[in-house]
C-alpha cells in the first residue's frame, strides 16, 4: 500500500523567478523581492500555489498592494487558516476601493490584528453580515430612511447610525444579532422621537460646559428613549433588558428617572432634568450600547438637511398648488392658512388641505413633510410662504440641474450607484460604478426622415410584414370549454361514440386574442469607436427598428450608452417606456452620436433596473453594439467580459431576455460566452444592420 | 360531514356580517343602490372590500353572487353557454345572467385580471338601460331595480396591463377602501379572532410596520385578513412569534433576508 505523500514546496528559484515576474513593476535596484521568497519558501506547497494566485491577482489592482501580500502572507498563515485568508484579502480589496491604497495596506501589513479580530471569541458576528436586513427593520420600525456604517464608536448624526464592525458580547450568533438590532433601534429612536431639535447645540452652548452638558442631556433622552422603547416595543424591550445592563442611576436621580420613564416624558423633560442637575456632584452613567452624542456631526448633517428640505418643500409644494385650479382664483397666495396639514395619530403622516378642501400630495412630498415634522416637530409658518411673485417654485436659486449636478464636483448626488463584478477577486465591487441617466439633446438633422426616404421599400416591406404579427384574434378549435360549440369536433366526437370509442370532451371554440404582450429596451453603443459609417448605420437600424416596433405595438424603450471611467457611466435617455414615438423622440434619434467607453455591465444593470418596472410577459433587452467593452480605467480584456457576463447572467435571473446584435467580427470569439449560443448576431458588414435588424428582431420574438 | 349545497340565486346572508364601518361607505352604498348606480371598491388586498360586500347583500337582504375574475374568464363565463346534454344543445346562465334574473348582487372581485373584451360586456348592465344581452340567445335580460352590479380592484398592482379601461371605470360610483384606522383595526382583529386587547394592539403595530417597508422590498404591508388569521393561530394556542411568522412573515415574501427583517419586527413586539 503506497501511503499518498504531499507534493514538496516549490524550489526557491523558481518561487523568485516567479515573484519577480509579478511583481516586477513594485519592485526597484534598491528593492528586490528576496524578502517574500524567504518568508514564502516557509510554507507549504498547496498555501504557496495559493497565495502565488492572490499575489497575480492583487497585482493587476495594485503592484505595492500585491508586493505588501507577498511580504505578509506567509506570516497570515500562522494566525489564519485559508478561509480567513481569502476574508482578510477581501477586507484589504474593500478597504482599497473605499478608502484607496493606504487603507488597504495598513490592512495587509497587519495580518494579526485581523486575525484576532476575525474570531477571537465564538458567536463574533460581523455588521456586514446582518447590514441590510437592519436596515429593513429600521424602515420597518418608521421615519426618516436611514443608513448603516461601520464605526470607531456608537453614534448617530442622524442620516447614518454608525455602529461596530463586529459584536462579540455573546457566545451565541443571534444573540449578537439581537444586540446589534437593540443598537440600532435605540439609535433610531434618538432620531425618532425628537432628541436632537434643531436648536439644541445652540441651548446647549449657554451652559458653562457645553460637552459635558451635552453628554447628560444624552443620558437622560437615552433613559426616556429605553422606556419608550420598553412601552411601543415589548420585545424589543425585552431584548435590551436581557442583553444589557445599564448601571443604576444615584439615589439623587431617582425622581429624574421615573419623571423620564413617564409616557408623557419629552426631550423637554431631559432638557428640564438637565438643567436641574447639570450642577450636581454625581451623574448617571450612559451605558456602552446607547453610544456617544458627536454634536458636531449632528450639526452638520441636520443643517445641511433642513436646508434641502425647506427648498424641496417649497418648490413641492408650488408645483402641486400650480396644478390645483384653485390657484387661479385665490388671491394671495403668501397666506400661509390656505394650505394647512393636519396630522394623522401616527404623526408623521398629514391630511393636506387647501383652503379647506382635502388634497392628494405626490407621495415624495408625503414624505419629505415627514422628514421635517421628524426634525422640527411641525412645519414652520415661514416654510409656507411664496418667496415673492416667482410663488413657490425656487428653480431660479437651484443649479442642481441634472447635468450640472453630474458636472460638478457632487457627481453621485442622485446617481444610481451599481455594483461590478471583479473576476479576479470572484466578488461585487460595491457600489462601484456611478451611472446617471441623462437626456439625449434633440437635432434639427432630417436624419430619420432621409432613412425612411431611403429606406422606403424596406419600411413598406416592414410594415407589411410586422402588421401580419400584431395581436390578431384566433379561433381555438376542439376545446374543452368555449364560447360556442365546434360542430366539427362534435360531430367526430358522436362520431367516434357510436363506433364504440370514447367520446371526446374537446367539443368547444372560442376565440382568443393573441396578445403581444412584449417590452423591449434597445440599448445603444454610443461608444467612440461608432465613428462615421458606424454610426450612421446605428442610428438608421434604429429608425427601423422602432418602425417595427409601432407596428407591432409593443412597448419599447431606446436608451445609448457611454462613459468614461467607473465614475462617469452616462445612460442617455431616447425614448423612455412611458413616451410615445415622436418628433422629439426621431430628433433624439438623429443626435445619437459617438462618445467615449463602453463600460457594459453597469448599463446592463441598470437596463434590467428599467425593464423590471415594466410588467410584461416577455421583456426583452436588445444590445447594438459595434465591439468588445472597454473603458478607460483598466475595464478591458477578461475583467471586462466577465462582468458583462455577469450582468447578463443577473438579467436572466430576473427573466429579461438579453440580445445582443453586433458588427465586430470578433465577436465570434466572446459573445457565445457572454450570450449562449444562439443569442447574438453576427453581421458581416455594417450596412447590412439596417437591413436586417427588424428581420432579427421577428425572429426573436415569434 | 355534511356539505351545504346552496344556488347562487338562494345565497341570502342570513346572520349579520361582522363590519366596522370606517367612513360613509354604508350610507354611499345604500344611496347608490337606491339609484340603481353601480359600484366600484378600491383598496389593497385584505382590507375588507369583500366583507363589506358581504354586509351590504345582508343589509339590503338580496342573494349575493360573487364571481372572481381571472384572465382566462370569457364573456361567456360570465353570461352564459349552450352544454351539450344527453345529445342536446342546453342552455346555462353564467352568474352574471343568474344575478341579473334573480335581482342579486353580483360582485365581480379584481376586475381587472379579466381581459379587457370580458369586461366590456358589463357595460350596458353598467350605464342607465341597465340591460344584459344574450347574443346567443338572443334575448335581452333588463334588470330589475334590486340588481346591482359591484366590481372591486386592487390599484397598487395596477399595471400598465392590469388598467381599468375609463369607459368601464366610468359608469361606477367608486368608494375606496384602505387599512382601517389603528383604533379601528385593533377593534376588527380583536373581534374576528377573539384575542385580548393586547395582543390585537400588538398585531396591528406589526402590520403598521410591515406597511412602513412597502416598495422597500414588500409589495404590499400585512393587510388586516392576515392580522385576523394571525390572532386565530394565536388564540389556538400558538405562540405569537411563531403565529406572525406562518401567518404574516411567510406570507408576505419568500425573499430570504426580507423574511429575516419581517420576523425581526415582529420580534420587537412579541
Amino acid at each position: 500500500m503506497s501511503i499518498p505523500l504531499e507534493d514538496p514546496p516549490l524550489p526557491l528559484d523558481f518561487l523568485e523567478e516567479r515573484l519577480e515576474a509579478l511583481l516586477e513593476a513594485a519592485l526597484s535596484s534598491r528593492r528586490t523581492c528576496s524578502g517574500p521568497v524567504h518568508q514564502l519558501a516557509r510554507c507549504c506547497r498547496a498555501d504557496q500555489e495559493q497565495i502565488l494566485a492572490w499575489v497575480e491577482m492583487l497585482a493587476r489592482t495594485n503592484p505595492e498592494l500585491a508586493f505588501q501580500f507577498a511580504q505578509h502572507a506567509p506570516d497570515a498563515t500562522q494566525w489564519l487558516d485559508m478561509t480567513g485568508m481569502r476574508q482578510w484579502l477581501g477586507v484589504a480589496f474593500d478597504r482599497y476601493d473605499q478608502e484607496g491604497l493606504h487603507a488597504a495596506l495598513r490592512v495587509v501589513k497587519d495580518p494579526q490584528s485581523f486575525a484576532q479580530q476575525r474570531a477571537p471569541e465564538p458567536g463574533s458576528l460581523f455588521l456586514a453580515t446582518i447590514v441590510h436586513c437592519l436596515e429593513k427593520v429600521l424602515t420597518g420600525l418608521g421615519g426618516r430612511p436611514l443608513k448603516i456604517e461601520i464605526g470607531e464608536q456608537i453614534y448617530t448624526d442622524t442620516e447614518t447610525l454608525f455602529l461596530p464592525s463586529r459584536l462579540a458580547r455573546f457566545p451565541d450568533l443571534r444573540q449578537n444579532e439581537r444586540l446589534y438590532r437593540c443598537v440600532a433601534a435605540g439609535l433610531w429612536a434618538q432620531t425618532r422621537y425628537g432628541t436632537f431639535f434643531p436648536e439644541l447645540s445652540q441651548r446647549l452652548s449657554a451652559f458653562p460646559d457645553p460637552e459635558r452638558a451635552g453628554a447628560l442631556y444624552y443620558t437622560l433622552e437615552n433613559h426616556r428613549l429605553a422606556a419608550l422603547l420598553r412601552r411601543r416595543f415589548p420585545g424589543l424591550g425585552r431584548d435590551i433588558g436581557a442583553l444589557t445592563r445599564t448601571p443604576p442611576w444615584p439615589a439623587s436621580w431617582q425622581e429624574a428617572s421615573r419623571a423620564l420613564e413617564e409616557a408623557s416624558a419629552t426631550p423637554e423633560t431631559s432638557w428640564r432634568w438637565l438643567e436641574w442637575g447639570h450642577a450636581a456632584s454625581e451623574w448617571p452613567e450612559t451605558p456602552w450600547h446607547q453610544g456617544v452624542l458627536m454634536m458636531q456631526r449632528v450639526d452638520c448633517a441636520m443643517q445641511q438637511r433642513l436646508q434641502k428640505q425647506r427648498h424641496l418643500f417649497r418648490r413641492m409644494v408650488g408645483k402641486m398648488l400650480d396644478k390645483h385650479p384653485a390657484r387661479i382664483t385665490m388671491p394671495g397666495l403668501s397666506d400661509p392658512s390656505l394650505l394647512t396639514f393636519e396630522p394623522k395619530p401616527d404623526g408623521l403622516t398629514f391630511d393636506f388641505n387647501l383652503d379647506g378642501q382635502p388634497l392628494t400630495p405626490p407621495e415624495s412630498l408625503e414624505h419629505l413633510v415627514r422628514d421635517i415634522v421628524q426634525d422640527l416637530g411641525q412645519i414652520p409658518p415661514e416654510y409656507l410662504e411664496a418667496a415673492g411673485p416667482g410663488g413657490y417654485d425656487l428653480d431660479a436659486d437651484s443649479s442642481n440641474t441634472e447635468l450640472e449636478v453630474w458636472q460638478g464636483v457632487y457627481h453621485e448626488e442622485g446617481a444610481f450607484l451599481y455594483d461590478e463584478w471583479d473576476c479576479h477577486r470572484q466578488d461585487y465591487r460595491k457600489g462601484w460604478c456611478v451611472l446617471r441617466e441623462l437626456p439625449v439633446t434633440p437635432s434639427d438633422e432630417p436624419f430619420v426622415q432621409e432613412t425612411l426616404t431611403r429606406y422606403a421599400g424596406l419600411v413598406r416591406h416592414i410594415r407589411r410584414s410586422f402588421e401580419m404579427l400584431r395581436g390578431g384574434e384566433q379561433r381555438l378549435k376542439k376545446q374543452d370549454r368555449g364560447d360556442e360549440v365546434d360542430w366539427d369536433a362534435l360531430v367526430e366526437a358522436l362520431v367516434e361514440a357510436r363506433s364504440g370509442g370514447e367520446m371526446s370532451n374537446r367539443l368547444f371554440q372560442r376565440i382568443e386574442r393573441q396578445q403581444r404582450d412584449v417590452a423591449t429596451l434597445i440599448l445603444v453603443d454610443m461608444s467612440g469607436s461608432t465613428k462615421g459609417w458606424v454610426n450612421d448605420a446605428i442610428r438608421a437600424s434604429v429608425v427601423l427598428l422602432s418602425t417595427a416596433l409601432e407596428v407591432l405595438q409593443d412597448r419599447y424603450a431606446i436608451y445609448g450608452f457611454s462613459g468614461m471611467t467607473r465614475k462617469r457611466c452616462e445612460f442617455m435617455r431616447i425614448k423612455p417606456f412611458t413616451d410615445a414615438y415622436s418628433v422629439d423622440v426621431e430628433r433624439r434619434i438623429a443626435n445619437i452620436r459617438p462618445m467615449e467607453y463602453t463600460r457594459m455591465g453597469v448599463f446592463i444593470r441598470h437596463a434590467i433596473h428599467l425593464l423590471e418596472t415594466v410588467e410584461a410577459r416577455i421583456r426583452l433587452l436588445i444590445i447594438l453594439s459595434d465591439g468588445k467593452p472597454e473603458d478607460y480605467d483598466g475595464y478591458r480584456g477578461e475583467y471586462s467580459l466577465e462582468d458583462t457576463r455577469k450582468a447578463l447572467i443577473e438579467a436572466r435571473q430576473r427573466d429579461i431576455h438579453p440580445f445582443c446584435i453586433t458588427i465586430d467580427q470578433e465577436a465570434q470569439a466572446y459573445l457565445p460566452r457572454l450570450y449562449g449560443p444562439s443569442r447574438f448576431v453576427v453581421l458581416p458588414s455594417v450596412d447590412l444592420l439596417p437591413l436586417k435588424i427588424s428581420e432579427i428582431y421577428r425572429k426573436i420574438t415569434t | 360531514m355534511s356539505v351545504k349545497i346552496v344556488e347562487p340565486e338562494h345565497h341570502f346572508i342570513e346572520e349579520e356580517p361582522y363590519y366596522h364601518a370606517t367612513g360613509d361607505e354604508v350610507s354611499l352604498f345604500t344611496a347608490a343602490y337606491r339609484n340603481r348606480l353601480p359600484i366600484l371598491l378600491k383598496g389593497p388586498t385584505g382590507c375588507g372590500k369583500s366583507r363589506f360586500v358581504d354586509y351590504m347583500a345582508w343589509r339590503l337582504r338580496r342573494p349575493l353572487i360573487t364571481v372572481a375574475c381571472h384572465e382566462d374568464m370569457t364573456a361567456t363565463d360570465l353570461v352564459g353557454r349552450f352544454l351539450i346534454v344527453g345529445g342536446n344543445t342546453v342552455w346555462e346562465d353564467g352568474p352574471l345572467a343568474r344575478a341579473v334574473r334573480c335581482g342579486g348582487l353580483c360582485y365581480l372581485d379584481e376586475i381587472v385580471e379579466a381581459r379587457k373584451d370580458t369586461t366590456v360586456v358589463i357595460h350596458p348592465l353598467a350605464d342607465d338601460r341597465r340591460i344584459l344581452p344574450m347574443e346567443k340567445l338572443g334575448q335581452l335580460l333588463l334588470a330589475p331595480p334590486e340588481f346591482s352590479l359591484i366590481i372591486s380592484y386592487n390599484p397598487g398592482y395596477q399595471s400598465v396591463m392590469k388598467d381599468l379601461k375609463q369607459s368601464t371605470r366610468q359608469r361606477f360610483v367608486a368608494l375606496e377602501f384602505d387599512y382601517p384606522p389603528e383604533a379601528v383595526e385593533i377593534d376588527i382583529v380583536r373581534h374576528e379572532s377573539g384575542v385580548d386587547p393586547e395582543t390585537a394592539r400588538a398585531l396591528v403595530t406589526f402590520a403598521r410596520l410591515t406597511r412602513n417597508l412597502k416598495g422597500s422590498g414588500l409589495e404590499e404591508g400585512a393587510s388586516t385578513r392576515l392580522l385576523v388569521h394571525a390572532g386565530k393561530l394565536i388564540q389556538s394556542g400558538i405562540m405569537p412569534p411563531s403565529a406572525c411568522t406562518a401567518a404574516i412573515a411567510q406570507v408576505l415574501t419568500d425573499d430570504p433576508e426580507m423574511l429575516t427583517a419581517v420576523q425581526a419586527l415582529s420580534a420587537t413586539l412579541f
